[in-house]
């Protein structure tokens, strides 16, 4: 009996992914077709991506000058390297003050402009456009802002109080704090919207009828609806919160201020340096790390399908 | 959309929270605004004492005296985001086509390839790369900025374009191979044409990313005939770092292209950075 239950059942699973095939699109004109579309450009990332990477895989376990296997040597070094704790130390509190700060503030903010002000287009261009400039500008406007007799001191000076050369006092830390927010508050606020609009209208209808107030509105469907939002845009943040150090490197060279020392740098000392194992080493613990957030928030996006 | 009039039914409120988005716009804008002025600002101004809002002397000289500075720089940043462009078009429109209309072996993998791509630093491919292009003899030419940069785009285009094509109805493309239209023929006369938009709002992308790129062209071009706008920019900037106004002019001009794109393109923009894609 129990055989014959097994057949059936695989025969109706076997019929069910027949149909499902028979459905896809274009699945007669063969598989090769889509493939010889995806090859050229698959082969460009590959070779200009994948490839270099794996060569900084493989450098990672070879010792700089002799160039033999060491194993797990140069991981052991980097760690016990002040500079890399330094710097990972400076990016986690980094990522541990940005991130919420990010969040929170574009939450507030997709809040106000989903409430359909007169002037949401409007100001929604204004946050998506520091998004746009470049990094070479950027640059240029922060060392502008923050030099000795830069606009802050200026202003500083207004007030009697005495100018600095900011990029070189503890507060570097917080300009690279603010330029992060800065610069994905448009991003995060778009995201926050689309996740707003995807709450169903007549939830807050039904609240409303039942005499709930806004803050129980909030409270009850906006934020519990919010939570696939919340994860996505996280692990987003977080993965562009890798991209702030170019600017942290350009800004203040390479001796910035201690507080400011991200694992940009030290790659850079690194590669000045010619110690291609321990920044191969750092690289790889740095793409590691990046690599589980993307599985992270591919399980969030499949999940978001289902 | 008038679910949330529900709760904020007073004007008062309503004006209330303009003001505080408002006075955050402004603070967003600032720099912007200060980039700007100071441009238009005598050297002796920019740096006196107290800030000045807006220019005493209103002067142009700044402009004046890049304009000789530009031609070399502006040809090559044109070339190189031409370039990227339209490689990373010619290149990412099949894949996102292929990967959302047939059943492609592994597409999964490509497109999580093309995910982890994207949201690796450049910072740590850069060397590598440069050890590649070294080999290859492309060091301190149009093609090593220019691949690139296109690299970066690519996978971003990829992913933003194959939600498009997975809801374009297959019956055009069947209509016009019944009438014997080949494979790569549907592909151009009827798909790009239909996704106009999408391609176009890509192209503007891949454009302003390859504008924008300052960390490529400055490791893989030391040659000053090549440089694009970026990097001059950041070499002025440690040379004379006196002739502030200059620079401010330049760096004006070098954010005019990319702001303009990304407000004219603004809608599709936002509709392509919610569509499952990740910005760049």
């Amino acid at each position: 009996m129990k055989k014959r239950r097994n057949i059936r059942l695989l025969l109706h699973a076997k019929l069910q992914s027949f149909s499902k095939l028979k459905n896809f699109r274009g699945y007669k004109k063969g598989e090769w077709t889509g493939f010889y579309f995806v090859l050229p450009s698959f082969l460009g990332v590959i070779i200009f991506m994948l490839l270099p990477f794996c060569d900084v895989l493989r450098r990672s376990f070879l010792g700089a000058v002799s160039g033999t296997w060491v194993g797990l040597e140069n991981y052991r070094t980097i760690f016990d390297n002040t500079a890399f704790r330094l710097a990972a130390g400076n990016t986690l509190r980094f990522e541990m003050v940005c991130i919420p700060l990010l969040l929170l503030i574009s939450l507030l903010v997709a809040l106000v402009l989903d409430d359909k002000l007169k002037c949401t287009q409007l100001l929604k261009s204004c946050f998506l456009v520091p998004m746009a400039i470049p990094v070479a500008s950027i640059v240029l406007l922060w060392r502008a802002l923050f030099h000795e007799r830069g606009m802050f001191s200026g202003f500083l000076h207004f007030l009697n109080l005495p100018g600095e050369d900011w990029m070189n006092t503890p507060w570097a830390f917080w300009i690279l704090v603010f330029s992060y927010v800065w610069k994905n508050l448009g991003y995060d606020v778009v995201l926050w919207m689309a996740g707003l609009a995807g709450i169903p209208a007549n939830l807050y209808e039904a609240a409303q009828v039942d005499g709930a107030g806004k803050w129980q509105c909030f409270w009850h469907i906006t934020l519990p609806n919010l939570l696939p939002s919340l994860f996505t845009i996280t692990v987003l943040s977080i993965l562009n919160s890798f991209k702030v150090f170019r600017e942290a490197y350009l800004v203040a060279g390479n001796y910035p201020h201690e507080s400011m020392y991200l694992l940009q740098h030290l790659f850079n000392n690194w590669y000045r340096d010619l110690s291609m194992d321990k920044m191969s080493a750092a690289a790889v613990i740095n793409a590691g790390v990046i690599f589980l957030l993307v599985l992270l928030l591919k399980r969030a996006w499949d999940f978001g399908e289902r | 959309m008038n679910k949330r009039k529900i709760h904020l039914k007073d004007s008062q409120k309503n004006a209330l929270f303009c003001v505080a988005a408002v006075v955050i716009a402004c603070v967003f804008l600032f720099p912007l605004y200060w980039i700007v002025i100071n441009s238009f600002k005598l050297d002796s101004e920019i740096f006196a004492n107290i800030p000045t809002l807006w220019p005493k002397s209103f002067t142009l000289k700044a402009y004046q005296d890049q304009l000789g500075n530009l031609s070399v720089t502006l040809k090559n940043s044109i070339i190189i985001a031409l370039g990227s462009m339209v490689l990373s078009l010619c290149l990412s429109v099949p894949a996102a086509y292929g990967l959302a209309r047939y059943r492609v072996k592994g597409m999964k993998l490509f497109v999580l390839v093309f995910l982890i791509t994207q949201m690796l630093p450049s910072s740590l491919v850069l060397t590598p790369l440069f050890l590649i292009f070294s080999k290859l003899n492309l060091l301190n030419s149009y093609l090593a900025p220019i691949l690139s940069t296109a690299t970066i785009s690519i996978p971003f285009i990829v992913l933003m374009l194959r939600p498009g094509f997975l809801t374009m109805p297959k019956e055009l493309e069947d209509a016009a191979k019944i009438d014997g239209c080949s494979t790569l023929g549907v592909f151009f006369r009827i798909v790009v044409p239909i996704c106009k938009p999408t391609v176009i709002t890509s192209a503007c992308f891949s454009f302003v990313f390859a504008w924008n790129d300052l960390a490529y062209s400055m490791t893989f071009n030391t040659n000053e005939a090549m440089r694009p706008m970026t990097s001059a920019i950041y070499t002025f900037m440690n040379q004379y770092g006196t002739k502030w106004n200059s620079i401010m002019a330049y760096g004006v001009l070098l954010i005019l292209p990319s702001v303009i794109i990304f407000l004219t393109m603004q809608k599709h923009i936002v509709a392509g950075m919610t569509s499952g894609s990740v910005k760049g």
